[in-house]
């Protein structure tokens, strides 16, 4: 238990100091005053737009549209704290988007991440119960699959 | 949003996806699965009795089934049915395409409790009156009644 703990005092400042690094640069880009929600109501669009593409095996566009899917979740954020509108009602928007993106983009290639989805909402549900949050980044990790079978088979 | 809109937006975006003949062949799963979620509805009209006609339904009116809950149950059941030895790949990607989508599009369009039981934060995108609603909400079905009857032809 001890030994746990220490390695997570170890790890856990690295993810901070990574954090803190990309929201500094992120609050030097001129972002516009948006409604945080609207973002997260966007990328779940444009996540049915890829589930689209990728169903229809049009893969290259799909990319760039996962891509923005991704952008648009990193956004909102970042938007939310830099005009101070974060909420828990935001916060509860963002966390249920990403889940019913998850759920959406991991839809055409069944196996195994759709599996993987499945297995991210247990880990999401633990967390939400302890007051955590603790989420598999699945499309990050099927935008990085994506990208190598289609440019580096 | 009204099962019969539901039903309708789901096998148009079925038949993006799958081609309009698959959607066909698809076409009782989707009916099922596109309406099946708003049973949980059933028992906020008893309780309420004629009192719905002036309450509509709100975040009240949602079991978990409508909300993060429901979408990590069912991704779980239908993991266990893509194990199963005897299973149409095709009526199974059609069930969880309507399942997502019909969350998605209440989650859209209405108020919701989405972590609800681990919060009961209320969320809603858009503050439109509830006349303005009813209004989208009959032309939306209209205009995807047609698109329906336009891909069955």
């Amino acid at each position: 238990m001890n030994r746990r703990a220490n390695k997570r005092r170890r790890i856990l400042p690295l993810f901070d100091s990574i954090r803190d690094f990309y929201e500094r640069a992120a609050n030097r880009l001129p972002l516009p005053n948006v409604s945080p929600n609207l973002l997260s109501g966007a990328s779940l669009f444009l996540s049915i737009a890829f589930m689209v593409m990728a169903f229809r095996r049009a893969f290259v566009p799909a990319i760039a549209v996962l891509g923005l899917v991704f952008l648009l979740d990193a956004l909102d954020g970042i938007v939310a704290r830099k005009y101070s509108r974060e909420s828990e009602k935001g916060a509860a928007i963002d966390f249920f988007t990403d889940r019913l993106s998850e759920g959406i983009v991991t839809l055409p290639f069944f196996f195994p991440w759709f599996i993987l989805f499945g297995l991210n909402n247990l880990v999401s549900i633990i967390g939400l119960a302890k007051k955590r949050h603790t989420v598999i980044p699945i499309r990050l990790f099927l935008l990085i699959w994506l990208v190598r079978e289609e440019f580096f088979p | 949003m009204n099962f019969i809109f539901h039903f309708f937006f789901n096998f148009a975006v079925a038949s993006l996806c799958f081609g309009p003949i698959e959607a066909k062949r698809a076409v009782l799963p989707i009916a099922i699965f596109s309406t099946i979620i708003d049973i949980d509805h059933v028992r906020y009209i008893i309780k309420e009795g004629l009192g719905i006609l002036k309450k509509r339904f709100g975040a009240k009116s949602r079991t978990i089934f409508h909300d993060f809950l429901g979408l990590a149950i069912f991704s779980w059941i239908f993991s266990i049915i893509f194990f199963l030895p005897y299973r149409a790949f095709l009526f199974l990607e059609a069930s969880i395409l309507s399942v997502i989508l019909h969350l998605t599009v209440d989650f859209l369009a209405g108020k919701a409790y989405p972590l609800q039981p681990f919060s009961f934060v209320e969320t809603g995108f858009f503050t439109i009156s509830a006349r303005a609603k009813i209004l989208l909400e009959i032309s939306m079905t209209v205009a995807f009644g047609g698109v329906f009857i336009l891909l069955w032809l």
